[in-house]
């Protein structure tokens, strides 16, 4: 496939603009300005953060918003947990912030800022050393992501910790949903606030909006639509599959 | 010598390794397309279909777009002795210096994971972080049965709706492969509609059969000559299928896959039936335990 066939191409972009991927988010997150806000001066101040959302909901987003905030300083670890492996290796995880030298010498750095994604799974043994380590202010701020609270294992420890401070990403309102496509998409004519509107009935998560609106744009262009209607998105939803 | 010499082939024209020798003629056009956008986009697809209906097949046509760019990675986990290690794969990239010793990572680049069954967690919360970084463009998984698929939920979800289903090969895709392959002078329409019809819509299986009638130089055939050459040669497909109804494994009589527990067939023939006797080539039927479900 030459890249000229490509929808967005055609309307003027060199990559996809409704990418799926995090990384692609420019400045603001819509609907969630105010989260990234509240956790920021939270981690500042040092403590415990817990952030639940569902599947494709934004959870990685914010946090590469909190990780592009504080870059550049050294003091951002993210770590992804899992079932399979045993515990989290925090000590090395610390060393290796100093790179070869602090691996040799063993140096732990303070007021380091810990991510913990798909924290589900966490053992009992991992929270009592993060614990202590915030404690010898290792830690300044610890946040944990996952679906939600109520699914981690050894929830009532996680709640002692955080205590209330749990942010919630969620659904959006169908003027976020405008919001979120046009700051990718700018105003082109093709696809009408009330469309996106209607696209937002199919699905409300950032990630289903955005994969169906692909699905509806990638169609319009393939069939050279001036303007999208209402029946196109249902039928461009049944043929390349929305979300 | 080799029998295709006896043909005037150089090499086996029947090969079924999808990176040897191309299986065009089956119309895969639409999935292609489909595919390469989704690869070009940037996302994680997942294509579904039963042995021989050309997921490899696809795959390769993604790798050909994007020869000699070194974007490609491909991985056949079912070739995979040791564990799949994602991280590894993409540092090895940049060679020794850059890659192993200063650990650097290429970016955008198409990771395409042939025959997953099972991804490990680590491997999961691997791709989607290098997925999310954009150190991986694209994602492509492909498997036989969504049903025994265990993908991390995360994984799943950054799949959504970009599932590519392959289908069996039709009868009329068997006559332009094996024309395809061939030419028009070695086997007849109606040996070649015999062959489809011992192949389940496997377009490897109707190589593997086709060969060995060319072995034989038996270049036409009818139903029971096929029947009895492939079974006397015996050839095995790997897969190993499980029965829908009670998930025991499936038993392999001339090419077609019957469940010992749940199904009616013949011993001989493989067909299902009702009658004690098989009508086709009277041979005795299989013992059922429970009966016919």
């Amino acid at each position: 496939m030459e890249g000229t066939d490509l929808w967005y191409r055609k309307l003027g972009f060199y990559s996809n603009p409704l990418s799926i991927k995090p990384a692609a988010f420019s400045d603001n997150l819509i609907g969630y300005g105010r989260i990234v806000e509240e956790i920021k001066s939270l981690i500042e101040q040092g403590s415990f953060v817990f952030i639940e959302g569902k599947l494709g909901t934004g959870k990685t987003a914010v946090l590469k918003k909190i990780i592009n905030y504080f870059r550049g300083q050294k003091k951002v670890i993210y770590y992804s947990l899992d079932q399979s492996e045993k515990n989290i290796d925090l000590d090395s995880l610390l060393h290796g912030r100093y790179g070869f030298i602090g691996k040799l010498l063993k140096i732990k750095p303070k007021g380091i800022i810990l991510l913990l994604d798909e924290s589900a799974e966490i053992k009992i043994k991992d929270i009592n050393k993060i614990e202590e380590y915030f404690n010898k202010r290792y830690f300044k701020s610890v946040i944990f992501v996952s679906t939600g609270i109520g699914k981690v294992k050894h929830s009532s420890e996680i709640k002692r910790l955080v205590e209330e401070k749990i942010f919630k990403v969620g659904e959006l309102r169908k003027d976020e949903v405008i919001q979120i496509v046009r700051q990718r998409i700018g105003s082109i004519h093709i696809i009408s606030d009330k469309i996106l509107g209607e696209i937002h009935s199919y699905g409300q998560t950032p990630r289903e909006i955005l994969m169906n609106t692909e699905s509806v744009l990638r169609y319009a262009v393939e069939n050279n639509m001036k303007e999208i209607s209402e029946r196109d998105v249902s039928v461009a939803m049944e043929k390349y599959g929305g979300y | 010598m080799e029998w295709y010499e006896r043909y005037k082939f150089k090499s086996n024209p029947l090969e079924i390794n999808s990176f040897i020798k191309d299986f065009h003629t089956i119309n895969l056009n639409d999935k292609i397309q489909n595919l390469q956008y989704l690869v070009v986009s940037g996302a994680m697809v997942l294509v579904i279909g039963t042995e021989g209906t050309g997921k490899t097949a696809l795959l390769y046509e993604i790798i050909k777009t994007y020869k000699g760019r070194g974007k490609i990675i491909y991985v056949d986990a079912e070739k995979l002795n040791k564990r799949l290690d994602i991280e590894s794969l993409l540092v090895r990239r940049y060679g020794f210096f850059r890659g192993i010793i200063l650990g650097q990572k290429p970016k955008g680049m198409i990771l395409l994971l042939d025959n997953v069954h099972k991804l490990s967690k680590k491997n999961c919360r691997l791709i989607k972080y290098y997925f999310d970084q954009d150190y991986l463009q694209s994602v492509v998984f492909t498997a036989n049965d969504f049903r025994y698929l265990e993908i991390a939920e995360s994984i799943l979800s950054r799949i959504g709706k970009n599932i590519i289903k392959m289908n069996s090969i039709s009868e009329d895709d068997a006559i332009s492969l094996l024309k395809y392959r061939l030419g028009t002078e070695i086997f007849n329409i109606i040996t070649i509609k015999n062959l489809y019809s011992f192949s389940n819509g496997n377009a490897k299986k109707l190589l593997q059969h086709a060969e060995i009638l060319l072995k034989y130089d038996k270049l036409k055939a009818t139903k029971e000559e096929i029947a009895e050459i492939i079974s006397s040669n015996g050839v095995h497909s790997v897969q190993k299928d499980i029965c829908d109804i009670c998930e025991s494994e499936l038993v392999e009589i001339n090419s077609s896959w019957r469940c010992p527990k749940c199904e009616h067939y013949c011993g001989k023939c493989g067909q299902i039936v009702e009658e004690e006797i098989c009508p086709d080539c009277k041979a005795v039927l299989i013992e059922v335990e429970n009966g016919r479900n």
